[in-house]
């Protein structure tokens, strides 16, 4: 409890700004090999089609992908406190945004140093990606912890937990089983 | 002593202007052993400027190869396939011209021959394919008449292996020519070939690539080698590759070494080296990038030799008998053999690394822990701080007239005392 208090103390202090920006610098940061690809095929299947001559991009296309992904990464927390709150509605929005931002951006900054191998070893790609789904549920049960015990009385930390693990089992779950059903040729 | 330091800064300066640095990419020192690979472009493309595939025009296209396999001194075959396109059951071929030393291992040298010119069915942009592929059966060519002279004019003359000159059919509409012989191999001619060599756009681009595997391999080191021995520009892939997020049979994406004939060749283990010219180095164009500074030609009207020779002066010829001396050498050299034994056996096996379906079974087992382990930590809080029981104190009564207003005063006095905290202990 002690440390959970020191590092609740410590996010306080950050600004709601500079947990923004961490988030998004983070985020960018871990999406640079992916943001190349995404962005090379969403311009080839638009303007630079085989036959059309190619455009000069430059250097941004390594971060597009990223600014797009902290965006959908916004949305996609705001949905799923939504829904938390569904079940718990003393929770608090502003609150759960900042910690979320905050303890994300130190996760994407793991994945981040872990995904500049691709830049020399593509086929890492595929075991990369267990690995951000390892360290993201890591990061995803120390959001919980924190807000949880910053937020609510301690009477309510399981029903949190319970909200919070439904979103996760029912997204990773289905993940999973249509992974394994188109790997399987349709048979499990 | 001014005057002195300035006449020799002037003279700096004046020889700067006739001291031009030898271009990197043009070879004017060099003399090609195989130097005819212009003429074959020439005609190739002069008789056979339409092989749409799935054609008639590709079938005449076939028998103009096998002809000149023929008077080669090879042993011609027309390999005869049927493919689906759109739906369609389509038929095409493969030329195969074998010059055969009765030896059991084999090296295959193979270029597609087909283009998108749209004289069928299928639509095509008017392409003659001069730089996709006809430079890659130019030198198909070109090796195959050099190696069948020597064989017919020297009769010392063997190699430890026969060559298979291969030339695809419908390669460009899904690299069914590819698919269809890799997939006719029997497992004896897949262990005994030493190498596969895939020529697909070997001419025009900024650069002649040299691609074998994701990861070096011995074969890629000796024919780097036998290129830097001959001071012929050879590049290898950039550390960094771009890569597209889509799949092949070997990795989970796909980039410029993969999307050609070698990539069936290396889905079965056999050894592969795929040359083509291109800019794989620009961070400044993404894309479908042949050249920095010049315009894409590739799958337009554009792909012609007039263009090329615009565009690439004589450099695209010389990469075309770059790319045929560079195999000649290596075929020829006395290690090559040994060299690509050593390579198949030390080749990395990476299928466990890009195994999809195994990374799958792992994952649903890590969910079905987190699964417990959450489980048990509901029931540990829910049993460790259980819901409190709030007691609701009853009502004050109603406020009446009569005998119960007496008892006003003592009620008011009962409700002056703080409301407990439900909450209190938790």
């Amino acid at each position: 409890m002690e440390l959970t208090k020191k590092i609740q103390n410590l996010i306080d202090k950050i600004p709601v700004i500079a947990g923004i920006v961490m988030l998004a610098v983070s985020i960018t940061f871990a999406s640079l090999y992916s943001s190349q690809e995404t962005t090379m095929l969403i311009f080839m299947m638009t303007w630079g089609q085989s036959g059309m001559a190619s455009e000069t991009l430059g250097w941004w296309f390594y971060i597009m992908g990223g600014l797009i992904y902290f965006g959908l990464f916004e949305l996609l927390m705001r949905v799923i406190i939504y829904f938390v709150r569904w079940q718990l509605p003393m929770l608090d929005r502003n609150t759960s945004y900042h910690y979320i931002r905050v303890i994300f951006s130190v996760n994407y900054l793991i994945l981040g140093l872990f995904h500049l191998a691709y830049f020399f070893f593509p086929l890492l790609q595929v075991w990369g990606a267990l690995f951000d789904f390892l360290v993201s549920s890591l990061f995803l049960y120390l959001a919980y912890h924190l807000i949880s015990r910053k937020a609510l009385p301690n009477f309510l930390w399981a029903r949190a937990l319970r909200a919070v693990a439904m979103v996760f089992f029912i997204y990773h779950g289905i993940n999973v089983f249509l992974g394994l059903f188109t790997a399987l040729g349709g048979v499990l | 002593m001014k005057k002195v330091l300035m006449c020799f800064l002037m003279l700096i300066i004046g020889l700067t202007f006739f001291i031009t640095p030898k271009n990197a990419s043009a070879q004017s020192d060099y003399t090609p052993v195989i130097n005819d690979t212009e003429e074959f472009l020439e005609e190739f493309l002069q008789d056979c400027y339409d092989r749409t595939s799935f054609s008639e025009a590709e079938k005449d296209a076939a028998q103009w190869i096998a002809q000149k396999f023929d008077s080669f001194g090879l042993n011609t075959e027309i390999q005869e396939f049927d493919a689906e396109y759109n739906g369609k059951k389509m038929s095409s071929q493969n030329v195969i011209g074998a010059l055969d030393f009765e030896r059991h291992k084999q090296v295959i040298i193979c270029a597609h021959y087909d283009n998108i010119y749209g004289s069928n069915d299928i639509e095509g942009f008017g392409a003659e394919g001069a730089y996709n592929n006809a430079t890659g059966v130019a030198v198909l060519l070109s090796l195959a008449k050099h190696f069948g002279e020597l064989k017919q004019q020297d009769e010392n003359f063997a190699l430890d292996f026969n060559i298979i000159f291969l030339a695809l059919g419908a390669e460009e509409v899904g690299l069914h020519g590819s698919y269809y012989y890799v997939s006719q191999m029997l497992p004896k001619q897949i262990s005994n070939t030493l190498l596969a060599i895939d020529l697909d756009c070997v001419g025009g681009g900024d650069y002649l690539y040299l691609y074998c595997d994701e990861l070096e391999t011995v074969h890629e080191r000796f024919i780097k080698q036998i290129a830097d021995n001959n001071s012929l520009p050879l590049r290898l892939p950039p550390v960094n590759k771009k890569t597209l997020p889509a799949s092949t049979p070997v990795t989970p994406y796909i980039h410029y070494g993969l999307n050609s004939a070698n990539l069936y060749f290396m889905s079965v283990g056999v050894n592969s080296a795929h040359f083509f010219s291109r800019n794989w180095h620009t961070n400044n164009k993404i894309g479908m990038v042949e050249s920095e500074n010049n315009p894409t030609i590739i799958y337009t009207k554009d792909d012609n030799l007039k263009t090329l020779r615009r565009l690439y002066g004589d450099t695209f010829i010389q990469k075309m008998n770059a790319v045929a001396d560079i195999i000649f050498y290596a075929l020829t050299d006395s290690e090559f053999t040994q060299s690509m034994e050593k390579s198949a056996a030390q080749r990395p096996n990476y299928n466990w690394l890009i195994n999809g379906s195994l990374m799958a079974y792992i994952k649903l087992g890590l969910i079905v822990i987190m699964g417990i382990i959450v489980f048990f930590l509901i029931r540990n809080f829910t049993a460790r701080y259980p819901v409190p029981v709030i007691t609701i104190k009853p009502t004050p009564p109603p406020t009446v007239f009569g005998d119960e207003y007496d008892k006003k005063d003592t009620d008011q006095k009962d409700n002056n005392q703080p409301p407990q905290n439900p909450f209190e202990g938790y």
